[in-house]
Order: structure tokens, then sequence, then C-alpha cells
């Protein structure tokens, strides 16, 4: 009977690392996407989200599998951020320590969809015209800086940034109507 | 590019659209201390503001994460592609075994990001986190081909459809020292209008209407159209399908209009000269009119504008026939002397796997590693690829052309620096991602190498939690080196990783195209392989996503990996062995 036992322990608590780490990874980029929000600076977010993945591994027994872990990883998430905030020194940030306080609820909400925003965002992307889509590409994945696209295409920096706003903004109305966003 | 207004979405005074030109305005860096109070002011007055603004940033987050991680992005694609056989798929899966889908893998690709766990905190994670099993079961290995509903999307024809200006292709040359475009002349590559030169040796030109011409040197032809050429000096010969009746070359001031024949056509110092081997040809000169030459009619029109009539002599141009002759003998020696090298090559202990695609089996589907000592482990199945002419006529290769044509690989042990080589045949770019070797997964160490559509050459291999998003600074993209006009053209790519000095280089036709260096944090120092994919990407089972089309359009004659960074010379020396 101990022996039985001790083996349902054992296997018990490996589960419980394995769900932790597969929780965690699950999670990072909603964590990443919560802090950047924040702090809209994206090495800094970077540093942030380690941060909270050390601090979230080193209270893994304060972890409970039959809690949702988003909330308990962006409260620590949240803390993160907030104390970045209030060292950020001179560097510029978009949100100051109270308006994150404000935002940080409904960030939760909408990052913990973030999933759902993938496929929507794929059909979207295949409906935009081969030129807007070439547009994306370069700027998100080449990451080529609005300077150099312009330069390759013979444009202005401020045409293709104004271009680049608006496939977004479309990007984004056909995201949001796929997934009812209005509605809710 | 036509950076036109997007109509439907001028809304009128949209609330939150100075919200969001704020939010653009802070990203590109020129959002100035007033805008930043403005942004907050809107913000802090207005709930809805406040999700408005955490819905743009989740969709922005998945945004930079879809388009911006590219390993993740299946983008829909320019040509129409074609589905899959269910077959072909499950010859995918059964000929690697069950390896593909006992892999565990993660069911998200943020979930790969989890370098920080495994690096700084307990080896036991990693240890875990490949005991995941995925949740839903790998029912779609193999078939990541399979083209989604997205990847089609018929109402939106590219604005400016990619063009090229040849007229007409090299397609064969014996003893041709000549360049054209700057490059040095080889078989497989498109000739655009303007003068074509050579100062000695025969080629063998084919207008896109069909004709083919023997050029003999030395020689000046100016391509015009792809049918029509001005010879200003030496000697041609044209063979001419009934389908390209009409084809034109103009010599001197005559107008050699072909009715579907043979003839040859010589220009010198002394005047033109038509003969015709078979069939009809008309000659226009001025205002004459024109004149009707038969099989073994000649006609020589001296400089000084008169016409004598002579009789055809054949043995004076080059006939297809021999041409081909010589032309096979010479690709004999060369192909003789590439496998003798091959032989000693074979047995370099750095090898990790090489292919040779000399097997001309059409239902062989075993690409046998030539690596000696033999390793049958190392073989690799072909899946819908079929064998085509290499780079010799007698040597074959392999011909990628559909969605699903791929080389399943099983390369295992860990490495460090690596090479690799490759002879490929690029008919076009079609995809955003052009496939050379990509690992199935992206996981710690393992690399993936590319083209991009834009004829750049891409190598990364992937170290987790250093460099995220805009830090990644492990893409090593070269300058671009291919354009449409290199179609069917044999090039020799090589890309070494060298993890001890950081830095990769990308080489085309043993020399060196781009070199970079990578923030020694970002270099993962230990590489590995483990199931991978040749000439396409065999994904691992990612049940939400759409699929990721990655096939080359081309062929790959050899390939070989090496566990290390190969020198320049060593490349070069690769090249000058292999070149056709």
């Amino acid at each position: 009977m101990t022996g039985i036992y001790a083996t349902r322990i054992y296997v018990t608590a490996e589960n419980r690392t394995e769900q932790f780490v597969q929780h965690l990874t699950e999670h990072q980029s909603r964590l990443y996407g919560y802090v950047y929000s924040l702090l809209g600076n994206h090495s800094r977010a970077s540093d942030v989200v380690q941060e909270t993945n050390l601090v979230l591994w080193r209270k893994i027994d304060e972890y409970d599998p039959a809690k949702p872990f988003s909330s308990w990883a962006f409260g620590i998430a949240r803390y993160q951020v907030l104390s970045s905030l209030r060292d950020q020194g001179r560097e510029r940030v978009l949100v100051d320590s109270e308006l994150a306080e404000q935002l940080s609820g409904i960030l939760e909400v909408e990052m913990d969809r973030l999933d759902d925003y993938r496929t929507p965002l794929r059909h979207c992307l295949a409906r935009l015209d081969e030129e807007h889509r070439a547009l994306i590409h370069q700027r998100y994945f080449r990451e080529q800086s609005i300077a150099d696209i312009a330069a390759a295409l013979g444009r202005t920096s401020g045409a293709v940034k104004v271009a680049l706003t608006r496939v977004r903004q479309k990007l984004f109305r056909c995201v949001s109507e796929q997934l009812n966003l209005n509605e809710l | 590019m036509c950076l036109r207004t997007i109509e439907s979405e001028r809304t009128v005074n949209n609330p939150f659209e100075e919200l969001e030109g704020l939010l653009s305005e802070w990203e590109a860096g020129t959002l100035d201390d007033r805008g930043v109070e403005r942004f907050r002011e809107i913000l802090r007055d207005d709930e809805a503001a406040r999700v408005h603004f955490a819905r743009l940033q989740t969709f922005n987050m998945v945004l930079m994460s879809e388009a911006g991680s590219g390993e993740s992005m299946a983008m829909p694609t320019q040509t129409q592609s074609r589905a899959v056989p269910e077959t072909v798929a499950k010859t995918a899966e059964s000929s690697v075994g069950a390896s593909t889908s006992e892999i565990a893998n993660v069911p998200d690709r943020s979930a790969r990001v989890l370098a920080f766990v495994v690096g700084a905190l307990a080896a036991s994670l990693l240890v875990a986190a490949f005991l995941w099993r995925p949740g839903r079961d790998a029912a779609f290995a193999g078939t990541d081909e399979r083209p989604s509903a997205t990847s089609v999307d018929e109402g939106n024809a590219p604005a400016s459809e990619p063009s090229s200006r040849g007229v007409a292709m090299v397609t064969q040359l014996v003893g041709v020292n000549s360049h054209a475009d700057g490059r040095a002349l080889t078989t497989g590559q498109a000739l655009v209008p303007g003068d074509f030169e050579i100062e000695r040796g025969l080629v063998q030109i084919e207008f896109f209407c069909g004709a083919t011409v023997v050029l003999e040197g030395p020689a000046q032809l100016e391509l015009v159209t792809s049918d029509l050429a001005r010879l200003s000096h030496g000697k041609l010969r044209a063979q001419v399908p009934p389908a390209a009746q009409g084809f034109t070359i103009e010599a001197d001031d005559l107008r050699v209009v072909d009715l579907g024949t043979e003839f040859g056509v010589a220009v010198s110092a002394d005047g033109a000269d038509v003969e015709v081997f078979d069939g009809e040809v008309e000659v226009h000169h001025a205002n004459d009119p024109a004149r009707l030459l038969e099989k073994g009619d000649a006609v020589m029109h001296d400089r000084g504008g008169s016409f004598e009539k002579a009789t055809a002599r054949p043995d004076r141009f080059v006939d297809i026939e021999s041409f081909h002759q010589q032309v096979s003998t010479r690709q004999s020696n060369r192909f003789e002397a590439w496998k003798r090298w091959s032989e000693s090559f074979r047995k370099d202990p750095r090898l990790i796997a090489y292919y040779d695609f000399d097997d001309p089996g059409r239902w062989n589907r075993r690409l046998p590693c030539r690596i000696e000592p033999v390793n049958r482990g190392l073989d690799g199945a072909i899946v819908g690829a079929v064998p085509s002419k290499g780079r010799w006529d007698d040597k074959s290769s392999l011909e990628f052309k559909h969605p699903g044509d791929r080389v399943r690989v099983s390369i295992p042990g860990e490495y460090r620096s690596l090479s690799f080589s490759a002879w490929v045949r690029i008919d076009s770019l079609d995809r955003w991602y052009n496939s050379l070797f990509l690992t199935d997964e992206y996981n710690e160490g393992e690399p993936h190498w590319q083209i991009l559509d834009t004829g750049q050459l891409y190598f990364s291999v992937r170290k987790q939690g250093a460099g995220t998003g805009t830090n990644n600074k492990r893409k090593v993209l070269s300058p671009v080196f291919w354009e449409p006009s290199l179609s069917g053209k044999w090039l020799h790519l090589s890309t070494t990783y060298d993890v001890d000095q950081c830095v990769v280089r990308h080489y085309l036709n043993g020399e060196l195209l781009h070199e970079q260096s990578i923030p020694p944090d970002q270099v993962a120092t230990t590489t590995r392989f483990g199931p991978s994919t040749i000439g396409n990407w065999t994904r691992p089972n990612r049940p939400d996503l759409d699929f990721a089309i990655r096939n080359l359009n081309g062929s790959i004659d050899e390939f070989a990996i090496f566990s290390e960074a190969l020198s320049a010379s060593e490349i070069q020396e690769m090249y000058d062995h292999g070149k056709p």
C-alpha cells in the first residue's frame, strides 16, 4: 500500500510541474503583450517578462492547478510592471503608474483572448492586397525601418507611415469583425 | 506600390482614430511629450477607449508574433496552391516512421519561448517540456502543405505582376568564355534584350517563341524580342519549328523571315550570307520584293548591294546535332571529374549528411546518404519530388514543384558549428519562404535555411529566450542574390554558422555574399536537427493554424551538411569542382 501511495504522489508532483511549465509557456505571448502594452518598450518588456517568469518559477509552490493560471501570472506581471515603472529613471514611458493600474484589468481580459485573434488575423492577412501584405511583411518580419521601406519604394517616410497605419487599422477592423468584438 | 487610402475604414469621426494614431507615433518613436500627455488623457477619462486600447494591443501583439516571427507565418501564396493527394501525405508519414508524430510538440508558438526556464533554472524542466503531448494527436503530420481556405484569394490580384525581361535562354555552351549582364554565361540563363557577344565557342540559345539558334563565335547578336534578333557579325544556324514561324533574323540590311525551317546566316566584312537547309525562308531587302529561298538555296548579299545566288553549304554551320555531341563530350568530362572528386569528398569526417541525388530511378523513393563510412539511417525519404536533369545531362537531380514535394531526413546528434552546401536550380521564388533545409520544429539549436521571395538567402538558428521580438539578431539575411533572370540556372549556395566566432556567412557560387556577426548571447552553441526536410517544411502538428507552404520551386542536385564552419577557400573548392 505504501509503495503505491508513494508512487502516486510522485506522479502527481511531476504532473504539476509539467502543467506549470505548459501554462507558463502558453502564456508567454500574453504576458509579453500585457507587459509591453504598459511599458511601450520592447527591450524593457522582455526583461520584465523574464523577471516575471523567474518569480513565477520561484513561487511554483503557490501555484494551484485548480485555479486559472493567467490571473496568477498576470498578478505577478502587474507587480513587476509597476516596479519597473517606478524605477523608470529618465526613460520615457507611454503610460504612468496610475494609468497602468487602470488599464491592467482590461488588458488581462483581452490578452487572455490573444489566441482567439490568430486565426482571424490570418484570414484577414489573406484578404489584403499583395502590396499591403508586403508592407506588413517588410515591417514586421524583415523589421525594416519605415525609412528603409520608404527608400525601397521611392516614397516618403510619411507616406509609408500613413500606409502602414491604415493597413494595420484595416486589419484590426477585419479581425474585430470576425471576433464580433464590437458586440461584446 | 500604390499607397492609396482604404475607403471602407474612413468612417466619420471614429473616436478611436486619434488613439490609434498616437500609438503608431509612439511605436515609430515620433510621439512628443504633448502627444504622450494627450494619449494618457484619452485613456484616463474613457472606459471604452481603454477597452479599445487593450484590444488594439492584443491585436498588435498577435500581428507581431504572427507576421514578425517568420516561424509561424503561414502566409497566403501568390500562386494558387494545389491540393496534395492524401496518399502523398500518408507516404510522408509512413516513410519517416512514427518519428514526426511521436515528437512531443508544444501547442503554441509562444510555448517555445521556454529558454529562460530551460537555461536559467532547471534541466529537468526541459525533460518535462518534452513529455507533453499536444491536445490533439498528430493527425496532420506530413500534411502541412495542405492549402488553407485562406491561401487562395481570387479577389485580389497582385497590383503588379513580377516580370522578367527575358526573351531567350541559353541552353547549351561549349568553349564559351563570355559574360552576359556582368555574369559568366551559363546554361539556363535568361537573356534580356540587348547585345550578346561571344569571342569563341558555341552557344545554343532558345528564343521564347520556340526558335533555337546555335551561335558560333566570334559573333555578336542583338536580341530584340523573343522572335527577332540582329546578327552584326558571326555565324548562326537557326532551327525553327512550326510554332515559331515568323522568327526573324536581321543581317546587315537583310531581313530573314522564317517560314518553318532550318537555315544559316553569316555576316562578315564581305556581306551577309543566307543559306536554307530545310523548308523555306523569305529574304527581305529594302523595298525589293521578298525573295523566297527554298531548301538548298543560298544568297550572298555583298556590301556593294548586289545579290548573288549560291548553293547552301550546311557543313559551314555547326548543326545542332554535332553541337550536342561536343556539348556532351565536354559535359561528361566535367561530370566524370566531379564524380572522382565526390568519391573523396564523401569521406570528409566533418560531413554530417551528404546527398548527391545521382540516382535516376523514378520510383526509387529512397535518397541514399553518400557519406562514407555508410550510414543507412541517414538516408532520406523522397515524397512527391521526381528526378530531373541535373547539372550535367548524365546526372540527375531532384525536382521540387508541388506544395507537397520534399525529402524527409532524420539526423541525430548534437553539433557545434555547421556548414550547409547545395547545388540548386531555382525556377522561381513563389513563396515568402522557399525552403532549402528546415528542421520540423524550431527549437533551441535547430537551423532553418531558406530563400525569401525577395531573392535573399536566409539562415537562422533558434536560440531560446535571447533576443525576442525586435531584439532578434539571429536572422541572417543576405543581400538579394536571385532575380527571375537567374531562373533555371544552377547555383551553388552555402552558409556557414560559426559558433566560436559568432558569425554567419552566406556564399554564392564560391564567393562570399554576406557576413554577419550575431550577439554571443543569441548564438546557440549546441546545434541539432532531428526530423528535418529538404526542399520544404514539415511542420509538427499545429492544430489551430493554417499550414505553411514553403516548397522550393526548382531542383536540388547536391546537398551537404558539415559539422564545422568551412573556410572560404573550401567553399570555393566545392564550387570549382561542382560547377557545371
